[in-house]
C-alpha cells in the first residue's frame, strides 16, 4: 500500500476518534440538561399520591399513569386558562414589539437634545426592582378601574419594553445609515423608512425580542396574581400555582399540566432558534 | 402627492392596528358582572386547592340562598401566593370585603389596621355569642382587647405517629402520659438503619414548630409589656439546647443535612414544607403538625397512623394553629360583611369543614360531636385535639412577626447546623439583640 494512502487512513482514523469523543461529550451533556425534563415527564406519569418521586423514579418505570395528562387538564378549566394567556400573551408581545421598535428607531436614528440622558434613564428603570414599583403601579390601575380587567397585563406593553428597546436600538446602530439617506432621497419619510427598509432587515432582533416577551408574558404569576381576581379571568400560571397545597402538592399533576403549559414556549424556540442565536450576537457587532 | 399617498396608507395601516388592538383590548377587559339594584355585592378573599374551591362554592351558594339582598364574589388564589396578593391589595386600597387569616399573621394585619373590631356586632347580634368558641382560639384574634376576626378553625400541633413502625420495633404508642423522656428513651430504640447501607434513615422525631419548645419551657419569645425579645433568657437556652440534643446528643431526630438527604432521596423536595413528606415515606417515625395535614396523609399513609398530644416538657404547654375570618376595614358594607362572616363561623359551615376532617371546627358543639369525633378515616383519636384546649397557647402576637421571623429562622439555622455551629447561648443572644434591634428601629 503506498505510504500516502496509510497516511491519509491513519488521519481519517483520528479524524473518527475525534468526532467519536466530541459526539460522546456532547450526547453526555445533552442527557444531563435533559434529566430534569425526563425527571418531569416521568413524575407527570407517576401514581397520585405518590410521595417517593426522588431520583430513583428515574430508575423505576412501573405504574405508569398516561391518564393524570387528561386528569390534570380538566382538574381546571385549563381550556379558558389557556385562551385567557394566549389572549393577553399575543397582544401584549405586538404591542411590545411595535412599540419598542418605534422607540429603539427614535433613539437610534433621531437626533435631539437630552436623547442619551433619556436612554439611560428609560435603562435605569430596569435596575428598579419589580416590589418597589409594585404597590404604586397597583394603585394606578386601580385608579384606572382596569383591575380585575386584562388591561393591566396588556396596555403598559404599548409603550415599550426598556430591554427590548435597548437590543433593537442597538441592532438598529449596527444597520448602515446609508440605507435610511437613499430612502430619503426617494422621497420616503421617517415612519416609511422605519417601516419599509429597517423593519425588514431587523428581523432576527425582532424575533429575539419576540421570544423573550413571549416567554415572560406566558410565564407570568406576578401580573395575574395581584390584577386579576375572578378565577374565570386567571392564565395558565395561575391554574398551575394550582396544584400546590399548603402541605403537599400534587406533583403528577402539577407536573403533566406544566409540560402542557410549556409547549407553546417549546415550539416557539424550535421554530425562531436560527434567528434567536442570530439575534443574541447582536451584542458583539458593531457598526 | 406619492409622498401624501404613503403618509395616508402608513396611517391606514396603523389606524387598523390600533383599531383591532382596541377592540381585542375590549372584549379582554370585559368586567365582572354588576350585582342588580338592591343588592349588594360581596367580595370574599380565599385561598386553597381546587377542591378547597369547590367547598368554598358550595359554601357561597348556600349562603346566597340564605342571604338572596347579598351576593358574594369569591377571589380566590393558591396556597402561598394569597398574603402577597392581600398585602397588595390592602396598600393599594382594593382589599376585599370579608377573608380568612392564619394565627401566625393575624397580628401583623389587626396591628396596622386592616380589619373591623367586632365588638360592636357581637353586643347587637343575638345569634353569636363568645362562649360558643373555644377562648384559646377567640384569643388568637384578639388584639389590644378588640376581637377582630370569628375563628374558622382550629389546628392545635398534634403528633402522628406510625402505628405500624413503632409497633415493628416493639415500642408503646405514645399517649397523653409521654414526656420528652419517653420519647428520647424508645426513640433511641426506633431510630435505625432499616436497609444496612450503614446510614440511618428512620428516626423517631423531627423537631419542627420552635415556638413549642420555647413555650414548654417557659419562655414566651415577647415581653408581653415591653415587647422586648426573650430568647436570651435562661429558659430559651435550655429550650434551644433540647432541641440540639435531640439531634445531636441523642440522635433520635435526624441533623439538618440527614433530613436534606432524605428528603432528597425519596421526599418531594418541596422547599420548607418537604419536610412534612417524612412522615408519610416512613422515615421520620412521629412528626409534630397541625390537622390541616390530615386529608395529606389519609392519602399517602401506607401504614396505620394516629394522633396524640405532643409530649410534656418542664410545662405542658401545647402550640395552637388555626385562622379566622376577619372583615377588611376598606369595606363599603360592613353589616353583609358580619352576616357572611357569622354564617362562615356558623354551624351550617362548620359541620361541613367537621366532614372534611381537614381541622378542627371553631364551633365547641360541632367539634364535641360525633360528626367531627367519630370518622372511618384516621385518626382515630381526634378527642386529643379537644382535651388539649385547657392547655394551648397561641402563636407569639407581634406586629412585626414576620420580620422576627426571618431573623429568628437565621439564627436558629445557625444554631442546629452540623457545620460550623454556633453555641446556642451565644447564638440566642445575638438573635435577641438583632430583633430587639429591630423592635426599637420601628418604635
Amino acid at each position: 500500500m503506498p505510504r500516502n494512502s496509510i497516511s491519509l487512513n491513519q488521519q481519517s482514523k483520528a479524524e473518527n476518534t475525534h468526532k467519536s469523543v466530541i459526539w460522546f461529550y456532547l450526547l453526555f451533556a445533552a442527557l444531563i440538561f435533559l434529566l430534569p425534563f425526563i425527571w418531569m415527564v416521568r413524575i407527570a406519569l407517576a401514581e397520585p399520591d405518590r410521595v417517593d418521586l426522588g431520583l430513583k423514579l428515574l430508575i423505576n418505570w412501573t405504574g405508569i399513569r398516561p391518564s393524570n395528562f387528561v386528569d390534570a387538564w380538566h382538574s381546571q378549566p385549563f381550556n379558558r386558562y389557556f385562551m385567557n394567556t394566549a389572549s393577553v400573551t399575543l397582544l401584549g408581545v405586538v404591542a411590545e414589539v411595535i412599540s419598542s421598535a418605534l422607540v429603539a428607531y427614535g433613539f437610534a436614528r433621531l437626533t435631539f437634545r437630552g436623547r442619551n440622558s433619556l436612554f439611560i434613564l428609560m435603562l435605569s428603570t430596569m435596575m428598579l426592582p419589580a416590589q418597589v414599583t409594585m404597590i404604586p403601579i397597583f394603585m394606578l390601575f386601580r385608579y384606572l378601574g382596569w383591575i380585575d380587567t386584562f388591561k393591566p397585563l396588556i396596555v403598559p406593553a404599548s409603550f415599550g419594553a426598556p430591554f427590548s428597546i435597548f437590543l433593537l436600538r442597538q441592532f438598529i446602530m449596527t444597520l448602515p445609515r446609508d440605507l435610511d439617506e437613499a430612502a430619503e432621497l426617494d422621497g420616503c419619510s421617517l415612519l416609511g423608512t422605519w417601516w419599509r427598509i429597517l423593519l425588514p432587515l431587523m428581523k432576527p432582533a425582532l424575533l429575539t425580542v419576540i421570544i423573550f416577551s413571549f416567554i415572560g408574558r406566558w410565564n407570568d404569576l406576578l401580573g395575574p396574581l395581584l390584577y386579576l381576581n375572578s378565577d374565570e379571568k386567571f392564565t395558565l400560571s395561575l391554574g398551575l400555582m394550582a396544584f400546590r397545597g399548603m402541605y403537599s402538592t400534587q406533583w403528577n399533576l402539577l407536573m403533566a399540566a406544566s409540560i402542557f403549559v410549556m409547549l407553546p414556549c417549546l415550539v416557539l424556540f424550535f421554530i425562531a432558534q436560527r434567528y434567536f442565536i442570530q439575534g443574541m450576537l447582536i451584542g458583539g457587532l458593531k457598526e | 402627492m406619492k409622498r401624501i399617498l404613503e403618509h395616508i396608507t402608513l396611517c391606514c395601516q396603523w389606524g387598523l392596528g390600533v383599531l383591532a388592538l382596541a377592540i381585542a383590548g375590549m372584549w379582554l377587559s370585559s368586567a365582572s358582572p354588576k350585582a342588580p339594584a338592591g343588592v349588594v355585592q360581596l367580595r370574599y378573599g380565599n385561598f386553597g386547592t381546587p377542591e378547597q374551591l369547590a367547598q368554598e362554592r358550595t359554601i357561597i351558594a348556600e349562603f346566597e340562598r340564605a342571604h338572596p339582598r347579598i351576593r358574594v364574589k369569591l377571589e380566590w388564589v393558591s396556597t402561598g401566593n394569597y398574603l402577597l396578593k392581600l398585602k397588595t391589595q390592602i396598600a393599594g386600597g382594593n382589599a376585599p370585603d370579608v377573608t380568612w387569616i392564619g394565627a401566625g399573621v393575624f397580628y401583623e394585619f389587626a396591628a396596622k389596621g386592616a380589619f373591623l373590631a367586632f365588638d360592636e356586632f357581637l353586643d347587637k347580634d343575638i345569634d353569636v355569642h363568645r362562649a360558643d368558641f373555644y377562648p384559646a382560639m377567640l384569643q388568637a384574634y384578639t388584639f389590644k382587647d378588640h376581637l377582630y376576626g370569628l375563628p374558622k378553625d382550629n389546628t392545635g400541633i398534634v403528633l402522628f405517629y406510625n402505628i405500624d413502625a413503632l409497633q415493628k420495633a416493639g415500642v408503646p404508642l405514645p399517649d397523653k402520659t409521654w414526656s420528652w423522656n419517653e420519647m428520647i428513651k424508645w426513640g433511641k430504640q426506633v431510630t435505625r438503619d432499616t436497609n444496612g447501607d450503614g446510614r440511618i434513615d428512620q428516626f423517631m422525631y423531627l423537631p419542627l414548630w420552635n415556638y413549642l419548645y420555647f413555650y414548654q419551657y417557659g419562655n414566651s419569645i415577647f415581653d408581653p409589656v415591653s415587647g422586648r425579645c426573650l430568647l436570651d433568657q435562661p429558659n430559651a437556652v435550655a429550650a434551644m439546647e433540647f432541641q440540639r440534643d435531640l439531634v445531636f446528643k441523642y440522635h433520635i431526630a435526624p441533623r439538618p443535612l440527614e433530613t436534606a438527604t432524605l428528603i432528597a432521596s425519596g421526599g418531594s423536595g418541596d422547599a420548607g414544607l418537604g419536610a412534612y413528606d417524612l412522615f408519610p415515606l416512613g422515615r421520620v417515625v412521629c412528626m409534630p403538625c397541625n390537622m390541616a395535614v390530615v386529608p395529606y396523609y389519609q392519602k399517602a399513609c401506607k401504614f396505620r397512623w394516629d394522633i396524640t398530644k405532643i409530649p410534656r416538657g418542664p410545662t405542658d404547654v401545647q402550640l395552637v394553629d388555626g385562622a379566622a375570618y376577619p372583615i377588611l376595614a376598606q369595606t363599603r358594607y360592613p353589616r353583609e360583611a358580619w352576616e357572611l362572616v357569622k354564617f362562615l363561623s356558623g354551624p351550617w359551615v362548620q359541620s361541613l369543614r367537621a366532614k372534611a376532617g381537614d381541622s378542627v371546627p371553631s364551633l365547641k358543639k360541632i367539634a364535641e360531636s360525633p360528626l367531627f369525633l367519630d370518622q372511618p378515616a384516621p385518626p382515630a383519636h381526634r378527642r386529643f385535639v379537644l382535651d388539649m384546649f385547657d392547655r394551648y397557647k397561641t402563636f407569639p402576637q407581634h406586629e412585626r412577626l414576620g420580620a422576627v421571623e426571618q431573623i429568628t429562622g437565621r439564627w436558629f439555622e445557625r444554631i442546629m447546623s452540623d457545620e460550623n455551629p454556633i453555641q446556642v447561648q451565644d447564638g440566642l443572644r445575638q438573635c435577641a439583640a438583632e430583633v430587639n434591634a429591630l423592635i426599637e428601629s420601628e418604635d
